[in-house]
């Protein structure tokens, strides 16, 4: 049997464990010791001591039976002193010389007789011969045959084959489990002196009970520990070593890209972080019982401070001035302060400010692609085109691009030709201000619609391919037919408007639809039939007019009225239709009569809108100063405001082929900004202001500046006009 | 810092003008940047002073009344000596050569010239109404010409007499409430007749071809044809330039101007000659318009049709088989007239080409919406083709340029600014000069929509002030 074998520091070892045994029979004073250090470590070398006896196990029993022996002798022999001495000396545990072995090696390691036939030598100085080598064979046969083979050891120091007792079986079990070698029991204890002496004294003080009492504290910190290993606030350093593991594997773990996103695992709610109590203010001078002068209030400064209201008063005390500490008074305010205080500490909302660390400003502005890769856009005066003396409120580009109408507040309406400025027709219109012209958008019929107060002209400059004039005039000849027939057929048109044919100064017939308001908008729709009116600051179903050319009718197309309408537009594509009030925009279904949607503006008074010829996107103008773009696809609310006037916005347009929108404002400018829709419908509008133009002057009589701003059909330009009758390209 | 320089004058101008070419060396303020590369200024009273020196040695020649303009380094220089000496420039101006680094071994050779008169305003007649365009009869070909033409804004017609800028004959209302927007005149050889070509916008766009006759002293007109009503009057759009095959009088071409109706027929070539003219009418006679049989006048549709998008501005027929269209998508067409398709384009920076003319058939000039004229080289490959350079002066849309291959390196560009400037092609930093009318009234409205060289010496003028202004040089 091999298993003897060893080595001297498991030797050690042992050797400490069984002192312990030894001495808590020896005295209750170093079992207690003893007692008190083990219990400490009980849990948590726990582990530790459990593998060390397993692997020493076999010596323990060899070295129990030696020290029987020599213990009584020892005891007898002991005094006193030497019971202290030991005491003393228990760190050093290295009492082997206490036992008798029957084999000397010179304590030289094991393998140094290797070679020899002896192993050692005895206590008269021979050697002692080896035991006979048993093979494997002969051992494997033994363990077959014996079955208490695993009980028989070899102890090496006595050269002889030991078989454990029960005994000896049970003691490695207790020190296994972390219990002491011996059963104990401490009602055994047998304090043996010798009497030889009589003491006089007691040889000590009475003993306290807490001596002979397990440790309250220790039992309370070791709870402690057990408590936070169950909850696992603590962890042993096998759960440590796991951790550390876990987290090294989770390092080298792939990311799961067809991981579910949607399913969401469960997370603890967290409660929301506290908030800390606002600090009180720090105390002023003014506080001070012993204020400097000027912090004193004289009789006017006073009358003045208590005509304030208390909310405005810069402090809530009179500063005064005293001698000495003990001679100030109770504060008065003291209680109110303190439940004022209180107030606000459970009654005031409480926001986590965070402190952003911008090391950097121009990180914040977002990155805009340079205005000179945009272009083309309008940069430049080219042309000015002067005839209106007074403020021209409105113009309007023909869709071919070759026309541009105006509308002045003397009744002139004037048809420029655009490349050369000449003017190629003036009407004299019949009131004053024109508040709206506008050409019909489709390029089949040449029309040209003006509203002059209560009026609304449609009129044919007959400027286009001769075919297309005739055809032109054909529609208003078939029109006065029908509306002839038609009010002798039945009297359902509406009462509060009347069409009229009359003929201009060229003698070419024009319509005159007359109203019992002011009438501020025209906008016809895309097909170039109907168009709409818009009267002004009239809150009733019949504000918003929509007129078809062909049948010449009119129609409400509210029954209702919202409120007052600020701004109309036709949906490009759609059967849709656009009315601004003051706040809101509406977006009606002409077909089936309902509100498709409505768009918060969050502005205090729009009045203008312009549709995206892609009819995805619309813009406003507010009197505010803002811009707004609404995403039709992205809900009710804005998708940009954007502030660059520094007065109301009188217009906003849209171009109808570039990427280009622009606002036109009191304060004279006309702002042009890039606005490109994506096809693709995830990605937003990209807008990026491109360059201001001062193109009007603001008059100093009305504080007007450009009043319309109209982009060129075909190519980068914009018109604008402004209070001081003039009409200006920008290329 | 001065250091010195070798110079050699240089010139074209006849013997007795030759300098000799001497190398002299002039002393320069310079400034040193490198030790190879120095900055030199030249002052231009300098080069003057031995310049007349160098020529008062060559024997008895006058150059009292002589000036020179001078060109070192590819630079010339505008800037009149007088104007130099009386340091009405800017301090960085006062060095002739500050931008021009020149190595310090080079030799310098400075070229001169005669400089140009400044053209003075000599008759100024007035018209009742706004002249669209102004044309020399055949002005490139033909120096011996008596006559140029003239459009209205109201669509009349008027021929006037080259000399002495007399009224010879007045065509009312030839195009009925439009404006005439482009016109030819030029003999042609096939019908061998004086031919006036006018074109006009909408309402009524229009081609007409009229002849003009002169008879005891007397001129006359008739009208020969017309483009086919229903086919090209129904286009909504209206006829915006001419141009006339530079070999051969009788192709004509025109173009409309926004074409967003018809762009294969944008660009129409017609053909003058008798056989087209008699053929158009036989069609006529068979498909039994007796009634317009009656006024004489031919129906004529187009010879051929090229397509070309975009709208077009301005057009220029350079030679026999490139046209060179500028169009509203901000590019410059290349077409190719024999194989009728755009060779190629070239595209202008966003600017519309408002108006068009080239130089020697590689160099194009063009003028912008943008108040700038910017001049092409057409042989430069398309991957680096920029503008060469850009003529900066005018403060207003640009609505005519005009070379004049009797006069070398000279264009003069009308605006809405109500000038006329002259240009040296090699300095675009200033124009040579900037002409006025004779009697200025109220210039702010005043714009300028014609503009032609009357032979070498003179330029035709007209605009929104309803008169033609005659400027002569020297």
């Amino acid at each position: 049997m091999k298993k003897t074998a060893l080595k001297p520091k498991s030797i050690k070892d042992l050797s400490e464990k069984n002192l312990k045994t030894q001495e808590s029979e020896q005295k209750p004073l170093t079992q207690l010791l003893a007692k008190r250090s083990t219990r400490a470590n009980s849990e948590t070398n726990h582990s530790q001591t459990r593998e060390t006896i397993s692997v020493k196990s076999t010596g323990t029993s060899e070295t129990r039976k030696k020290s029987k022996e020599p213990r009584k002798h020892k005891y007898q022999a002991e005094d006193l002193e030497k019971v202290n001495l030991m005491e003393k000396n228990l760190g050093d545990s290295d009492d082997s010389s206490d036992e008798e072995v029957l084999i000397r090696t010179g304590n030289v390691p094991r393998k140094w007789y290797q070679l020899y036939d002896h192993q050692g030598y005895n206590i008269q100085g021979k050697q002692v011969a080896k035991l006979p080598e048993t093979d494997e064979l002969a051992n494997f046969i033994e363990r077959q045959n014996d079955k208490e083979w695993w009980l028989k050891i070899n102890d090496y120091m006595n050269n002889k084959n030991v078989k454990l007792s029960k005994g000896d079986l049970d003691m490695i079990k207790r020190i296994r489990s972390g219990k002491y070698a011996e059963k104990v029991d401490p009602n055994d204890f047998i304090v043996e002196f010798d009497n030889e002496k009589e003491f006089i004294h007691p040889f000590t003080n009475n003993e306290p009970k807490r001596r002979f009492q397990p440790s309250k504290w220790e039992r309370l910190k070791i709870n402690k520990f057990v408590q936070a290993l169950k909850k696992g606030w603590m962890k042993t350093l096998e759960e440590k070593e796991k951790e550390r593991d876990e987290q090294s594997k989770q390092e080298e773990k792939v990311w799961d890209i067809w991981e579910d996103d949607s399913v969401v695992t469960w997370k603890p709610r967290k409660m929301p972080k506290a908030i800390a109590a606002p600090k009180r203010d720090l105390p002023v001078h003014a506080e001070s019982y012993n204020p400097p002068e000027e912090y004193l209030l004289d009789d006017k400064e006073r009358e003045e401070f208590e005509k304030l209201d208390e909310e405005d008063r810069p402090y809530n005390y009179q500063p005064s001035k005293f001698d000495a500490l003990r001679k100030v008074p109770l504060y008065q305010n003291l209680i109110r302060e303190h439940f004022e205080r209180c107030l606000d500490l459970y009654l005031c909302p409480r926001v986590l400010k965070k402190k952003v660390n911008i090391t950097d400003p121009s990180q914040l502005i977002p990155e805009l692609p340079q205005p000179s890769d945009l272009k083309p856009f309008p940069t430049q005066l080219s042309i000015e085109y002067k005839f209106h003396k007074t403020c021209v409120r409105s113009i309007s580009i023909s869709p071919c691009g070759n026309y541009l109408a105006s509308g002045d507040e003397d009744g002139n309406l004037v048809v420029w030709h655009v490349q050369t400025t000449r003017i190629l027709r003036k009407y004299k219109l019949e009131n004053k201000v024109l508040d709206c012209v506008e050409w019909c958008p489709s390029k089949d019929r040449c029309i040209l619609t003006a509203s002059n107060e209560e009026f609304v002209y449609v009129i044919q400059p007959q400027l286009y391919a001769q075919p297309i004039n005739e055809a032109t005039n054909q529609i208003l000849l078939q029109a006065e037919k029908q509306y002839g027939t038609d009010v002798v057929l039945n009297d359902k048109k509406e009462q509060f408007l009347k069409w009229q044919w009359e003929t201009d100064f060229r003698g070419v017939k024009m319509i005159k639809i007359t109203f019992q308001n002011i009438i501020k908008a025209i906008v016809w729709h895309s097909k170039g039939d109907y168009f709409s009116t818009m009267a002004y600051n009239l809150q009733s179903s019949t504000q918003v007019v929509i007129h078809s050319l062909s049948k010449a009718s009119s129609q409400r197309p509210f029954t209702q009225a919202k409120g007052i309408v600020q701004a109309i537009e036709f949906h490009p594509t759609k059967p849709h239709f656009f009315a601004a009030t003051h706040h809101t925009v509406f977006q009606y279904n002409l077909q089936k009569q309902t509100i498709v949607s409505k768009y918060a503006s969050g502005a205090k008074w729009i009045s203008s809108i312009s549709v995206h010829p892609k009819g995805d996107n619309f813009i406003l103008g507010t009197y505010d100063k803002k811009i707004i773009w609404f995403d039709m696809d992205m809900g009710s609310s804005p998708y940009k405001n954007l502030k660059y006037h520094d007065k109301a916005i009188r217009q906003v347009h849209f171009s109808q082929k570039h990427p280009l929108f622009a606002s036109c404002s009191d304060d004279g400018c006309v702002n042009i900004f890039y606005g490109l829709v994506f096809n693709d419908l995830l990605q937003n509008a990209l807008i990026v202001p491109v360059k201001i133009l001062k193109a009007h002057e603001p008059s100093k009589a009305n504080g007007l500046g450009a009043m319309n701003c109209k982009f060129h059909p075909t190519q980068p330009w914009i018109f604008s006009c402004g209070s001081d009758g003039s009409i200006k390209l920008w290329v | 810092m001065t250091s010195e320089v070798q110079v050699v004058f240089k010139t074209n101008l006849p013997e007795e003008f030759q300098a000799p070419e001497v190398q002299i060396s002039i002393g320069t303020s310079s400034t040193n940047k490198e030790l190879t590369q120095v900055q030199f200024s030249f002052k231009e009273q300098l080069i003057f002073q031995i310049l007349k020196q160098l020529l008062a040695d060559n024997g008895d020649v006058d150059i009292k009344g002589k000036k020179f303009n001078f060109m070192v380094n590819n630079v010339f220089i505008t800037t009149s000596v007088q104007e130099y000496s009386s340091h009405s420039f800017k301090q960085s101006q006062y060095s002739i050569l500050d931008k021009q680094s020149i190595q310090n071994e080079e030799l310098i050779e400075i070229y001169y010239q005669f400089s140009l008169e400044k053209p003075k305003p000599t008759h100024s007649m007035p018209q009742e109404e706004w002249i669209s365009t102004i044309k020399s009869l055949s002005h490139i070909l033909n120096e011996k010409a008596k006559t140029y033409a003239v459009g209205f804004f109201n669509g009349d017609v008027k021929i006037f007499n080259k000399k002495d800028h007399k009224e010879l004959l007045s065509i009312k209302q030839l195009h009925q409430d439009s404006i005439i927007q482009d016109a030819l005149f030029l003999k042609n050889d096939a019908l061998d007749k004086k031919l006036l070509v006018t074109c006009s916008t909408l309402p009524n766009s229009e081609l007409r071809v009229s002849e003009i006759i002169e008879r005891d002293r007397k001129y006359h007109f008739n009208q020969i044809a017309q483009s086919k009503h229903d086919e090209y009057s129904n286009i909504n759009d209206g006829f915006k330039c001419l141009g006339s095959n530079p070999m051969n009088n009788e192709f004509i071409c025109s173009a409309y101007q926004t074409n967003d109706s018809a762009p294969e027929k944008a660009i129409l070539i017609w053909r003058l000659n008798k056989q087209h003219l008699e053929d158009s009418s036989q069609k006529q006679l068979k498909m039994g318009e007796m009634k317009r049989l009656k006024t004489n006048i031919t129906y004529i549709s187009a010879h051929q049709n090229i397509t070309c998008g975009g709208g077009i501005q301005s057009m220029k027929w350079a030679t026999p088989s490139r046209i060179y269209v500028g169009c509203s998508d901000h590019s410059v067409k290349i077409v190719n007239v024999e194989q009728a398709q755009i060779e190629e384009v070239l595209f202008t920076t966003y600017k519309v080409p408002t108006c068009i003319d080239s130089i020697q058939e590689t160099l194009l000039l063009t003028g912008h919406e943008d108040a700038t004229v910017k001049l092409w080289d057409i042989r430069t490959g398309v991957a680096e083709r920029k503008y060469k350079s850009q003529y900066e002066s005018h403060k207003s849309w640009i609505s005519q340029v005009k070379v004049n291959s009797n006069v070398e390196n000279v264009f003069v560009s009308g605006s809405y600014d109500g000038t006329v400037k002259m240009w040296d092609l090699r300095n675009e930093e200033r124009p040579l000069a900037t002409l006025k009318r004779k009697n200025e009234g109220n210039s702010d409205d005043y714009k300028v929509f014609a503009l032609e060289w009357n032979g070498a010496s003179q330029i035709l003028s007209g605009g929104s002030d309803s008169h033609i202004s005659v400027h002569s040089l020297a």
